[in-house]
């Protein structure tokens, strides 16, 4: 019963891993040659022809909190153009909501960033969606994003056309400059809102914001983890004064911190999808206090990796900060710091006052 | 952690809670004995509360029964180190004997020595020390220099101990030392059970910054001890230890982080009672949600490490991971812990709110990143045979 990840989880792992494998060797290849990246839509095909984004609700498994978290890790690994986190949560949100056949089979969804204040969100009132859906990612390549709003009676997601009349694109700078971010401006676009009698319009609103939650924090770690491996690399290769720098204990210890993070974090995830798809009590604590905890060490694991690589770290060639780039960007993304940090605290009242 | 517990598990956690619920030490409350006592008293009661819960029924719950165990999992142990976490129960004096001196002897022990020593320890009829750091051999353990040579069939032992916690209330020592002269420094070393009773026995107290008198220094003058007493084969006393250190690291403070929640939950109550305007406090929020993330993400970790040690798989430098979180975010904890009581943290009143129990637990938990191998050997030990790096010595 306390083993989390079953041989099936290790057979999607080795697959996806080998996956990224593959197309991150393209994307280096491609950089290396002229500076251009792997298309998102060549990306998104393979990840598709995996079945993660199949029509079938019925597949449970594929569309699990732990199956998910699996391929997030391994994306981030990669760090690849291409919103995995994203998509793989709109998937599950669909499925969840029972409206898988709003996606067409082979491909996917993209969402606007959520966990923020409602003041934050576009409005929703009479079907129809205005104001401003934040920070959508590759919304020109997929066409269709899952759209947190607010309404009277609170949170909603609705499911919405993006290359229709009333949509407008504002284009965001971005600390992960190469992915793709737009604000969409909404001025009175129709609109369903996902929920019914499969589940409810909250409900469906707070499995999106905790497979969020998770995905993003599978993502940094999967990306920690690469800097981790490249930093062993680069310490058990790079010589000065006749030695190796691994040789040195400040570095060796900084990298052991750093793996000490990296394991933290993905038994922490393990733990939360596990709780997630079982719907444990548990469940909501631990994937706030697993995205606390991500986006907290994984800045940490960025920053000492570039320390520990010196100048070599700092270049654009160099393939750290595209790692390092996309753990900044998901630390403040689907629930910075900040509102993970207000809703445990809710939690952990409770739990104190339960006592 | 309900969806990962079986319904046998699910009772034994019911059943465990409502005993504990019912049955603490007088006098015990918010973790603490709420009246002053000297150390003597302080064992007495500690002892006590051992063979209490030994009666009933929750001592060596994962051990094997024909050795006075209950033949449960170590899933049981992890309830039951959470749900004394929960309730802020003794943590008692024997957990040398129950979570390292047993493991060894599981690990490595003959069938007469598990058959005697084990069920002893589960009632706490036999209280344990541990002589392993000497004056100039802590983390470079191997330096040690207490030896023992064989003379008409028996070990006679002379040398010096140091750090030896519990020892003016042990009964018993697993004691490593040198029993022959090899080429390199971990051969030769043996690991020998010594009776504390034993003639050429000194024990002298060292006073810890906390107060607390659990140190000592253990001088062995022709202590004369038993060749059976000899726990694995003679000089591999090292290989054999290096099993305890890693079950240490591993499964010794596998459930604390109930305790340590216990410990945030009772300070964020005593801020706002003291203050409450403290609720609204950004520093207060701060300062609590962070501690408490990273203690909900040490029990992750601990049910990843009870999942691989019940599926089979050896612990083995991995536990230095679990080592590191434990000690780590424990003083995290206690540091949050000391900004939201700020001046009742340093300068406790006596009265209700009980911030007196804070102090203590803030002192001991600069030490737990010395002790079980200090932080520094731990990031030696992952560096080094983790990820490889090359040995600076």
């Amino acid at each position: 019963m306390f083993n989390l990840v079953t041989q099936e989880h290790g057979m999607v792992r080795e697959t996806v891993h080998r996956l990224f494998k593959d197309l991150r060797a393209t994307d280096t290849e491609m950089r290396q040659r002229d500076g251009s990246r792997i298309a998102s839509a060549v990306i998104g095909s393979a990840l598709s022809e995996l079945g993660l984004f199949g029509t079938d609700g019925t597949e449970t498994f594929m569309v699990s909190a732990q199956v998910q978290a699996i391929v997030a890790l391994e994306a981030g690994a990669s760090a690849l153009p291409f919103p995995v986190t994203e998509s793989l949560a709109a998937h599950a949100t669909l499925a969840k909501a029972g409206g898988l056949a709003v996606v067409e089979d082979g491909q996917f969804m993209t969402l606007s960033t959520v966990s923020v204040d409602l003041s934050e969100l576009p409005g929703y009132q009479a079907d129809q969606l205005t104001g401003t859906g934040l920070l959508v990612s590759y919304s020109q390549v997929t066409g269709k994003a899952l759209i947190e709003a607010r309404k009277a009676s609170g949170r909603v997601v609705l499911a919405v056309e993006l290359n229709g009349a009333g949509v407008r694109r504002h284009k965001r700078t971005s600390v992960e400059g190469e992915y793709l971010l737009d604000d969409l401006e909404f001025d009175h676009v129709s609109a369903n809102p996902l929920g019914g009698s499969a589940a409810t319009e909250s409900d469906v609103s707070v499995f999106l914001e905790q497979r969020l939650a998770i995905l993003a924090a599978a993502e940094i770690a999967g990306a920690c983890r690469s800097m981790v491996e490249m930093t062993q690399e680069y310490l058990l290769t790079r010589s000065q004064f006749g030695q190796v720098l691994g040789a040195n204990q400040v570095l060796k210890h900084a990298l052991a911190d750093n793996l000490v993070r990296v394991e933290a974090m993905s038994a922490s995830i393990e733990y939360a999808a596990a709780a997630l798809d079982a719907g444990a009590q548990d469940a909501a604590a631990a994937a706030t206090a697993t995205k606390l905890f991500a986006g907290r060490a994984g800045k940490l694991v960025a920053d000492s990796s570039l320390q520990m690589h010196g100048a070599i770290g700092y270049t654009a060639e160099y393939h750290l900060h595209l790692l390092m780039r996309r753990v900044y960007r998901l630390a403040y993304s689907f629930g910075s710091g900040r509102v993970q940090s207000d809703r445990l605290f809710e939690m952990f009242k409770q739990g104190t006052s339960n006592d | 952690m309900d969806f990962l517990l079986t319904k046998g598990q699910l009772e034994f956690r019911h059943r465990l809670r409502q005993w504990l619920q019912s049955n603490l030490p007088a006098d015990w409350r918010n973790g603490h004995l709420k009246r002053a006592v000297d150390d003597a008293e302080r064992g007495a009661i500690l002892r006590a509360w051992e063979h209490e819960v030994f009666k009933a029924g929750f001592a060596g719950l994962h051990w094997p029964l024909a050795y006075g165990g209950h033949g449960l999992t170590l899933v049981e142990h992890f309830i039951y180190g959470e749900e004394c976490g929960r309730a802020g129960a003794p943590e008692g004096i024997n957990p040398i004997g129950r979570e390292l001196v047993a493991g060894v002897l599981l690990h490595a022990g003959t069938e007469v020595q598990k058959k005697h020593y084990l069920p002893r320890i589960a009632a706490c009829e036999d209280i344990w020390c541990q002589g392993f750091s000497e004056p100039q051999a802590g983390s470079d353990l191997t330096a040690l220099t207490t030896r023992a040579v064989e003379r008409d069939g028996k070990w006679v032992i002379n040398g010096q101990k140091i750090w030896t916690s519990y020892a003016q209330h042990a009964d018993m020592c697993l004691l490593l030392a040198r029993t022959s002269a090899e080429k390199k420094k971990s051969q030769g070393i043996s690991m020998i059970m010594v009776p504390m009773n034993t003639p050429g026995i000194t024990r002298r107290g060292i006073q810890q910054l906390d107060g607390v008198w659990d140190f000592n220094e253990v001088f062995f003058d022709d202590v004369t001890v038993p060749m059976e007493n000899t726990v694995g084969p003679v000089g591999e006393g090292w290989r054999v230890s290096g099993a305890v250190l890693a079950i240490e690291r591993a499964t010794t403070r596998l459930y604390r982080q109930a305790r340590y929640v216990h410990e945030l939950q009772h300070a964020y109550r005593a801020a706002c009672a003291r203050r409450p305007s403290s609720e609204n406090s950004d520093l207060l929020k701060q300062a609590v949600t962070q501690a408490y993330s990273q203690l909900l993400v040490l029990r992750a970790l601990n049910v990843r490490f009870v999942g691989r040690i019940m599926a089979g798989e050896q612990v083995g430098p991995e536990a230095s991971i679990l080592k590191q979180c434990w000690s780590h975010f424990h003083q995290e904890s206690t540091s949050a812990i000391a900004e939201i009581l700020g001046e009742d943290h340093w300068f406790p009143k006596d009265d209700d709110l009980d911030c007196g129990r804070f102090l203590p637990v803030y002192l001991h938990s600069r030490a737990e990143t010395i002790f079980a191998g200090t932080s520094e050997i731990q990031k030696d030990i992952i560096s080094e045979r983790l990820l490889e790096m090359p040995r600076g010595r």
